[in-house]
């Protein structure tokens, strides 16, 4: 059983990363419009590309 | 409208750099991002349709759908008005967002709250993971190390999830106890601090039980209920516009007979200005030269265009509709009539009342006796068996936490909040609903809220000798190619090809010439000489077509009423309550609909100030009073009412102050409101009344060492899931069909 001193350890070092990649999609902004995603999926077609110059 | 008004306001203004730097801001590239918000957005349909638009302009915007905020990019070296001008012919009305701080703001609020609640969740999953292996350990046996070790990874990841995602319970409780009022979040901060504390303290020690799943547990439940709260609140979209955002940005000064045009900023009292048709008055102002027709809508609410001409007023906010004048500025910016509306309205709110929850009255008085009763045991227990003081307070604090108490609400609204929005009214402020329950008094504005905007003909009487479909035909000709606002009631017509010269004549209607003869559309005096008011008197509003010594005909014009209307307030009626209309409108109108929809308390020529005064009238004889409005003058009654909604078409400052904002084109959401309200309150009383009647049972049994704490945990979160699951009962649609053929739905009892 000695190998959970190892293994318990490991799990938070996964839990830290899922934590750090929550908050940086957050920072990111990602959360801020959780609305309109879900309409823009019944989109067809193309998506609109950069602006022209 | 606001939007209105905004909309026909010259796009080429928004080009200058001047004013593009407050909702500009430039990119990479050369490209620059406007922050805008746009009006009339309904469903994704739209979204999409702007979105398409664009790029074969050269730009690209992204809408989002739920509050209209939109991020237009485009190459910086071109103009922005032509990408605004095709938004607006797609039948939208875009206007810059100034107020980007106060967003920012909210969204830094908002992903604070969304990071607390997954601070909370990811770590109570990994700690009730832990818990299970040391609840195994304790029937099965485990290695003093191990254990060791699991207490004190729970304590690692327990610690970030009671003090980040459990700081607001912990401030609020400190703060509810300073001002000596305790409310739910005192029983709530001491739960969590005893079972984390304690666990702590035997962690460090090496032993004893550990009851950090209990802490994350409830921790996690709470941020939940606050974030669900949270989102309900924040629904109804932040995205007003303030009296400031509604008057141009710039304007013609005009010194010595030259022209130039200057920021609004720039502007001062005494500067004469020209403004051009379609334009913004930016300052109230004395014309000093030209005559037009002006927009008032947005302060008195009616959108005739009222006749103004040299040494007339004219107000800050409102529209040139027809030609240029010349006006000298009497007042700007917070001294003007608009601002003052927005200074009445801050008053108004500041003296309504807060309507207290059942909840909360409620919890004053449970946390002192949970206090009381927990201190009690300590005490006695200290005699009796001093080693399980700690345990049994422990368990006592736990099993008498209002988590039900304190679900029970947040749950209930989000709920019912939930239904209400899908159904079309959005709530801004969820004790509004409950509020709705008391409500005695129904109180509609008339023009823009009972009847949609718009005139209509109702009628056409003709004199003797004269035929009814050419009268019709003849003035729909003339109104064909006027500004008339009454143009638009004609527009569905056939036109008579030999009405030709149309000319308008200030004050007075229309002039052309029906083969060579001159005829007249407008006022009785104006049409016809002949005081012989001809076919029938007038009653309300009527426009006369004759030859200007004879009448030939009479059109009466009706305001449309919006769908429904009728049956809605018929229903209210049937409830008991008393309805009563406050309009800004001539009473002979008022008069005329109040006694079409059998309404007979009613209000014409009300001003803000008499609006407010009719409400504060209300109130003062203990009734309490619902208003349903839409413009910028209903915006102080709307602040004083006990519950306020606002209609989808509504400006902006008014659909921020409302309690509510109905989106569809029909009153009869309201209706659904009061149902809704019902039973909210009824599901929140049977939760109230389970959690009161868990703890009378389980309080004994802790007290007196019979419930261990981990058993006292599991009653606890199972008695919250009870509440939660039974507020959800709200938010089923009991009968969709049943509701599609009578309007109401099924609130589960």
């Amino acid at each position: 059983m000695n190998i959970l001193f190892v293994l318990i350890p490991l799990s938070l070092l996964l839990l830290l990363t899922a934590v750090a990649a929550f908050f940086w999609a957050l920072r990111g902004g990602q959360f801020d419009d959780l609305d309109s995603p879900s309409w823009r999926v019944l989109e067809d077609g193309t998506r609109t590309e950069e602006p022209d110059r | 409208m606001a939007s209105a008004a905004l909309a026909t306001a010259p796009w080429t203004d928004l080009d200058q750099a001047d004013v593009q730097r407050a909702f500009v801001h430039a990119d990479s590239d050369g490209l620059a991002t406007a922050e805008l918000v746009i009006d009339g957005i309904h469903c994704a349909g739209c979204v999409r349709r702007i979105e398409r638009a664009l790029p074969d302009l050269g730009g690209r915007i992204l809408v989002n759908a739920a509050t209209g905020r939109a991020q237009l990019t485009w190459p910086a070296a071109k103009p922005l008005s032509p990408l605004l001008a095709a938004i607006e012919s797609l039948g939208f009305a875009p206007r810059p967002f100034y107020r980007l701080a106060d967003e920012a703001l909210a969204r830094n609020a908002q992903r604070q709250s969304l990071g607390r609640l997954l601070v909370a969740g990811l770590g109570m999953m990994q700690v009730m993971m832990y818990a299970v292996a040391l609840y195994a350990g304790a029937f099965q046996g485990i290695s003093a190390d191990i254990e060791q070790l699991l207490r004190s990874v729970s304590m690692l990841v327990a610690t970030p999830v009671v003090l980040y995602a459990g700081a607001p319970f912990f401030a609020a409780a400190t703060q509810q106890l300073r001002a000596r009022s305790p409310g739910m979040d005192v029983p709530v901060a001491l739960a969590i601090g005893a079972a984390y504390g304690f666990s702590v303290i035997n962690t460090l020690r090496g032993t004893g039980e550990v009851y950090f799943d209990s802490a994350t547990m409830f921790v996690f439940f709470l941020t939940v209920g606050r974030a669900l709260e949270q989102r309900s609140r924040n629904r109804l979209a932040e995205v007003s516009a303030s009296a400031e955002d509604l008057v141009p940005r710039l304007a013609t000064r005009l010194v010595n007979g030259k022209a130039a045009t200057v920021t609004l900023e720039q502007l001062r009292v005494g500067d004469r200005i020209l403004v051009k048709p379609g334009a913004v008055f930016p300052g109230d102002g004395l014309i000093f030269r030209g005559r037009t027709r002006v927009d008032e809508s947005l302060v008195t609410g009616e959108s005739d265009g009222q006749y103004r001409a040299e040494s007339d007023r004219v107000l800050a906010g409102t529209t040139n509709l027809q030609d240029a004048v010349e006006i000298e500025l009497q007042a700007l910016g917070a001294d003007t009539q608009v601002a003052q509306i927005g200074k009445l309205l801050a008053a108004a709110q500041l003296r309504k009342p807060r309507f207290v929850t059942l909840a909360n009255r409620i919890a004053s008085g449970f946390v002192v006796g949970v206090l009381s009763i927990a201190a009690a045991v300590a005490l006695i227990w200290s005699y009796l068996d001093p080693s399980r003081v700690f345990e049994i307070v422990l368990a006592t604090l736990v099993v008498t936490c209002p988590c039900a108490l304190a679900l029970a609400t947040p749950v209930s609204f989000s709920a019912a909040l939930g239904l209400l929005a899908k159904r079309g009214v959005l709530f801004r402020n969820p004790d509004a609903l409950l509020a709705i329950n008391q409500v005695d008094t129904v109180v509609f504005d008339k023009t823009g809220t009972l009847t949609t905007r718009g005139a209509q003909i109702s009628d056409c009487i003709p004199a003797a000798g004269q035929d009814r479909s050419e009268m019709v035909a003849i003035a729909a000709a003339m109104e064909a190619r006027s500004e008339h606002p009454l143009a638009e009631a004609f527009r569905d017509f056939p036109t008579d090809p030999r009405v030709t010269d149309v000319r308008n004549v200030e004050s007075q209607g229309l002039e052309a010439k029906l083969d060579g003869t001159r005829i007249r559309l407008g006022r009785a005096s104006f049409a016809a000489s002949s005081s012989n008011s001809g076919p029938g008197t007038a009653r309300g509003r009527s426009i006369f077509l004759g030859d200007g010594n004879t009448l030939w005909a009479r059109f009466e014009l009706a305001e449309t009423l919006r769908p429904e209307t009728d049956a809605t307030l018929a229903e209210l009626a049937k409830r008991g309550l008393a309805v009563a209309i406050a309009s800004g409108d001539d009473p002979s109108n008022v008069s005329k609909l109040a006694g079409s929809l059998n309404i007979s308390e009613w209000h014409g020529a009300m001003t803000p100030a008499t609006k407010l005064a009719l409400i504060e009238d209300f109130r003062s004889r203990g009734r309490t009073v619902a208003v349903i409005g839409d413009g910028v003058n209903d915006a102080p009654v709307l602040g004083a009412a006990d519950v306020s909604f606002a209609v989808a078409e509504a400006t902006d400052l008014t659909r921020n102050v409302a309690d509510a904002a109905l989106l569809g084109e029909s009153l009869r959401p309201v209706l659904l409101c009061l149902d809704l309200a019902q039973g909210t309150r009824r599901v929140v009383a049977q939760n109230l009344g389970w959690a009161i009647g868990y703890n009378l049972v389980a309080l004994p049994l802790a007290a007196t060492g019979l419930l261990a704490p981990w058993a006292a945990a599991i009653g606890m979160s199972a008695s919250s899931l009870l509440v939660t699951l039974n507020a959800l009962r709200l938010g089923r649609d009991a009968s969709v069909d049943g509701a599609q053929k009578t309007g109401q739905i099924e609130v589960p009892a």
